[in-house]
């Protein structure tokens, strides 16, 4: 009981300042940004593993009812679903540290990955014009990441 | 092809309209408390669970899912996938409309760069 009164007060105490912080992006969110990347990549990958496609169209009762049926028993569209969720929340929790407009142009990392894992691991050539837009992109983030409301942070609230 | 641009577009708007929601949603829970114990962990969770906009902005995130793989399944690649960063466009004037997010020129700039670099990948 004493604890549910203290949580109370705890974000009654500190609820309006959360709209006055300068949100900083740190090294570490910066991490969690690029695992949201990869962790959409992975549950995109997983639902298009394991989905079994069947008529759907034209749109009936049926042919939904059936495709359901058909997925509903498969490891991979539960484990990319499952995956989607998780993401989901560590996704909420960066946009809980930073501006909309900074988390999002930030999350565009995988557009540069996968070209230069490819790249590394599977030897593929990347065409010079395509250098250019992963130059852009990078080049980009960092512009993103130096814009002063992103960094110039006053400190945020540590718990007591 | 101007109703895939249509679809594209609209696409794009309900992706950009479930971020501005999920943003709304953790500003308005207080949620950059630290993570410390399980409990904070869930107490997180369950409090993104219980606002409405969190499952609006979920419901539109479906539908923008659905119109993108219809894109996709009746357009071509190189048209549809260039045409999709315009995400990052109209989540920044979001951000800047129902957020008051104040938006510098480094950001607007970085924004630009990042959106033109996915429309020269996905055409090369």
């Amino acid at each position: 009981m004493l604890i549910l009164n203290q949580g109370g007060e705890f974000s009654n105490v500190r609820g309006p300042l959360v709209t006055d912080n300068k949100k900083k992006l740190t090294l570490s969110l910066f991490l969690l940004i690029m695992l949201t990347d990869f962790g959409e990549s992975l549950s995109s990958f997983l639902l298009k593993k394991g989905v079994i496609s069947t008529e759907i169209f034209p749109l009936s009762a049926e042919h939904i009812f059936h495709f359901t049926i058909v997925n509903i028993g498969s490891i991979l569209i539960w484990l990319g679903v499952l995956t989607y969720f998780f993401n989901f929340f560590l996704w909420m929790r960066v946009l809980s540290k930073l501006d909309l407009s900074v988390a999002v142009p930030i999350g565009s990392t995988s557009y540069i990955m996968v070209p230069l894992a490819a790249f590394l691991f599977l030897h593929e050539t990347v065409t010079p014009l395509r250098w250019i837009g992963i130059f852009a992109i990078i080049l980009g983030i960092y512009f993103v990441s130096r814009s002063k409301t992103a960094n110039d942070g006053t400190k945020v609230p540590e718990a007591s | 092809m101007n109703w895939l641009i249509f679809l594209i577009v609209l696409c794009e708007l309900f992706a950009a309209t479930s971020q501005v929601f999920y943003k709304k949603v953790v500003d308005q829970n207080g949620s950059h408390h630290p993570l410390i114990y399980i409990s904070d962990y869930f107490r997180f969770a369950i409090g993104i669970l219980k606002h409405p906009l969190a499952w609006a902005g979920l419901g539109f995130m479906v539908f923008s899912t659905i119109f993108w793989l219809m894109a996709l399944s009746a357009g071509d690649l190189s048209l549809v996938f260039p045409l999709g960063s315009i995400q990052y466009v109209l989540v920044l004037v979001g951000s800047k409309l129902f957020l008051k997010e104040k938006i510098d020129s480094m950001r607007l700039l970085g924004t630009v760069l990042i959106a033109t670099g996915i429309v020269v990948i996905s055409i090369s």
